[in-house]
């Protein structure tokens, strides 16, 4: 008989690396879909190309510097998808492939990697491509249809996120598994739902697409957002503060976008101002 | 069903004695005195004493006897004892609780489900002996008030205790399982500033053994997980773990694992010869161990979301692992209660009470 000797705890959830980033991409599936179907073959490509560049990317940043290649934990992945969902379908192909290669090189490699990004790579990827490129990064006025159906199938959409809130269900998923924080989507959503109420703005045009992304999705992030509990609370208000004063001096969308951003940069100082404290109650021996 | 089964006697017990009375070849019985608070389980010969594996890590000294017969010394229970009398059979008994004067008693009543329930069945089969032994423990701390945390979905157990329960005593429903080490977060959960002393089921049951039939310490009650039957053994302290795995069956197959308490607290053993001692409650077997493969922390904060004590699990790990025991200061590293939640959730699987436990040492070796 021979018996193991190892440290405690003996028993480990059920949960990976691969598992969390995979059931994201996958939560994120039925909107890409949905963006497929409304937006047609441009679309598809720029999902595709995304992801693909992601993928290549990583792989040629690993091998060249000599690290283990981690494309299979999915995180790659995501980061293209999630920059897809933020163009709009009337983007030049080559688009995507530069926002991704951003992403992956500066903002993903070099910050040293999953876990120590200091900046969502996918919007680094956006913004990038809004400074660069700001008329190309125009949505296509596109003819309404009279069939839209507001937050299930949104024709008016402009880009590939907002064509359905409802298809982001999968967050609820996420939610449930614990694979992504509760705390910062709820004070987000809250402020925000808060403001427009207060501000009298029309539901639908705060319910978006681009806002679900932003919360469940964007804001979340793990390295890029604050770990201790109460820092999320605060995070979330703070993007979702940030966000009614952009979109209501500018655009809404960018506004998603930018203020998870910036909030990226507070990240570490919120995280300090909330690291735990002495225990008076805690007798210590 | 019968909760608690009884063990046939062993062939040997092993039971750790710090500065023994006895000699090897001297006959004891059942209850005699071999060392300071420490008794024998069996009547027989003692063939040996010396350094022998310990479940909770290097060896200690310990008494080896060949069980013969079942004589037991005469157990002498005392009438009505005063605080002090009490606290001194308790004493004598070799029950391992520091009884210091308080306003309350807590009794944790919680089990790590589905691995353990030795405090389930002990207050099914035991509720009046808990409840006169908590009395006791009331009695000799001077509390007014006694409380029993009960596992939120044990509600027999609760419907059990609150029928038996006395004027002074309350069950509390916990959601929390609290192992041994978490003691002060047991107390602030359930109250805020009083005194209070925290004590087991099981160790009111022993009280209670001790002051009405004046018996010491030496049995208690151990789930065995992953025999071929899961059971609530009544086991005598120094009983090989492998004499109490045979009574339940024996190994299913080829064990990989044996560990002496739960799964997220308890200790991997060498050998299944290691003997059940005071506080041992579980033995956990497992079959099918894979060595996972630790990945680089991804700042999911899963860790920080399950930790009781509110501390940055992953901060603490990886500052440790850089050899910054500064950082694991301030942020606390003396807080951690080492009940493993936070290796438990961590997708990368990083070893993190270990790590906390080498920035502790280093810290404690630096003062
Ligand atoms: S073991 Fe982990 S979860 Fe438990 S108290 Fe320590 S840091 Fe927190
Ligand atoms: S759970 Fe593990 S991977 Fe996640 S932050 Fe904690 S230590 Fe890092």
């Amino acid at each position: 008989m021979k018996l193991v000797v190892s440290a405690p705890p003996h028993i480990r959830e059920d949960i990976s690396v691969e598992k969390i980033m995979w059931s994201a991409v996958i939560a994120l599936l039925p909107v890409a879909i949905v963006a497929v179907y409304v937006f047609g073959l441009p679309a598809l490509y720029i999902v595709l190309m995304s992801v693909f560049t992601a993928v290549l990317t990583e792989t040629i940043v690993q091998k060249t510097s000599n690290k283990r290649i981690t494309i299979r934990d999915g995180s790659a992945v995501l980061i293209g998808l999630l920059l897809a969902l933020l163009l709009p379908p009337n983007v030049p192909l080559w688009i995507p492939i530069v926002g991704v290669i951003i992403a992956i090189v500066f903002a993903k490699h070099a910050f040293g990697g999953l876990g120590h990004t200091m900046f969502n790579p996918s919007l680094i990827g956006f913004a990038f491509l809004m400074m660069a490129w700001p008329t190309l990064m125009i949505p296509a006025p596109i003819p309404r249809f009279s069939t839209t159906l507001p937050y299930v199938l949104e024709y008016g959409a402009s880009r590939l996120v907002e064509t359905s809130p409802l298809a982001m269900i999968g967050a609820l998923y996420l939610l449930y598994k614990k694979y992504i924080d509760w705390r910062i989507p709820l004070s987000f959503i809250a402020i925000v739902a808060l403001s427009a109420l207060l501000l009298r703005i029309d539901a639908s045009s705060i319910f978006t697409g681009g806002l679900i992304l932003g919360a469940f999705f964007l804001a979340t992030d793990h390295s890029t957002t604050p770990v201790t509990k109460n820092g999320r609370f605060i995070f979330g208000a703070g993007c979702a503060t940030l966000i009614i004063i952009y979109g209501h001096f500018g655009n809404y969308f960018e506004g998603i976008c930018y203020s998870i951003l910036l909030m990226n940069c507070f990240t570490p100082l919120i995280d300090r101002y909330t690291k735990p404290g002495e225990r008076s109650w805690l007798r210590r021996s | 069903m019968k909760q608690i089964t009884t063990m046939k006697m062993p062939e040997k017990v092993v039971i750790p004695v710090s500065e023994p009375l006895v000699d090897v070849g001297e006959m004891v019985k059942v209850g005699q005195k071999i060392g300071e608070g420490e008794h024998s389980s069996v009547s027989g010969e003692v063939v040996a004493i010396s350094k022998l594996p310990h479940p909770f890590g290097k060896s200690v000294l310990s008494a080896v006897i060949k069980t013969s017969g079942d004589v037991s010394v005469e157990f002498q229970p005392k009438k009505n004892p005063s605080p002090d009398e009490i606290k001194q059979i308790i004493k004598e008994a070799g029950i391992p609780a520091e009884l210091s004067p308080s306003d309350i008693v807590i009794l944790n009543g919680t089990d790590e489900k589905p691995y353990v329930t030795a405090n389930h069945a002990l207050m099914l089969e035991y509720p009046d002996e808990i409840i006169k032994g908590l009395k006791i423990l009331m009695k000799a701390t001077g509390a007014s008030r006694g409380i029993i945390g009960i596992g939120v979905s044990d509600s027999d157990a609760m419907e059990i205790m609150n029928a038996t329960r006395e004027g002074g005593i309350e069950t509390i429903p916990l959601k929390t399982t609290y192992t041994q080490g978490m003691e002060d977060l047991l107390k602030h959960a359930i109250i805020r500033d009083a005194e209070a002393m925290v004590s087991t089921v099981g160790m009111a049951k022993a009280v209670y053994d001790a002051v009405f039939m004046g018996k010491p310490l030496i049995e208690t009650v151990v789930t065995v997980t992953g025999a071929r039957e899961t059971q609530n053994v009544l086991a005598r302290i120094g009983t090989p773990l492998r004499s109490i795995i045979e009574h339940c069956g024996g190994y299913k197959g080829e064990p990989k694992k044996i560990i002496v308490n739960g799964p997220m607290t308890g200790v991997a053993q060498p050998t299944d010869e290691v003997p059940v001692i005071k506080g041992t409650y579980g033995i956990l077997i497992q079959y099918d161990v894979q060595m996972e493969e630790t990945q680089p922390c991804i700042d999911c904060a899963r860790c920080v979301d399950v930790c009781p004590m509110n501390l940055l699990p992953n901060v603490l790990a990886t500052s440790a692992d850089n050899a910054r025991f500064d950082i694991c200061a301030t942020y606390r590293v003396v807080d951690c209660v080492e009940c493993g939640a936070c290796a438990y959730a961590c997708p990368s699987k990083i070893p993190i009470v270990q790590l906390i436990k080498y920035a502790k040492a280093e810290l404690e070796g630096e003062e």
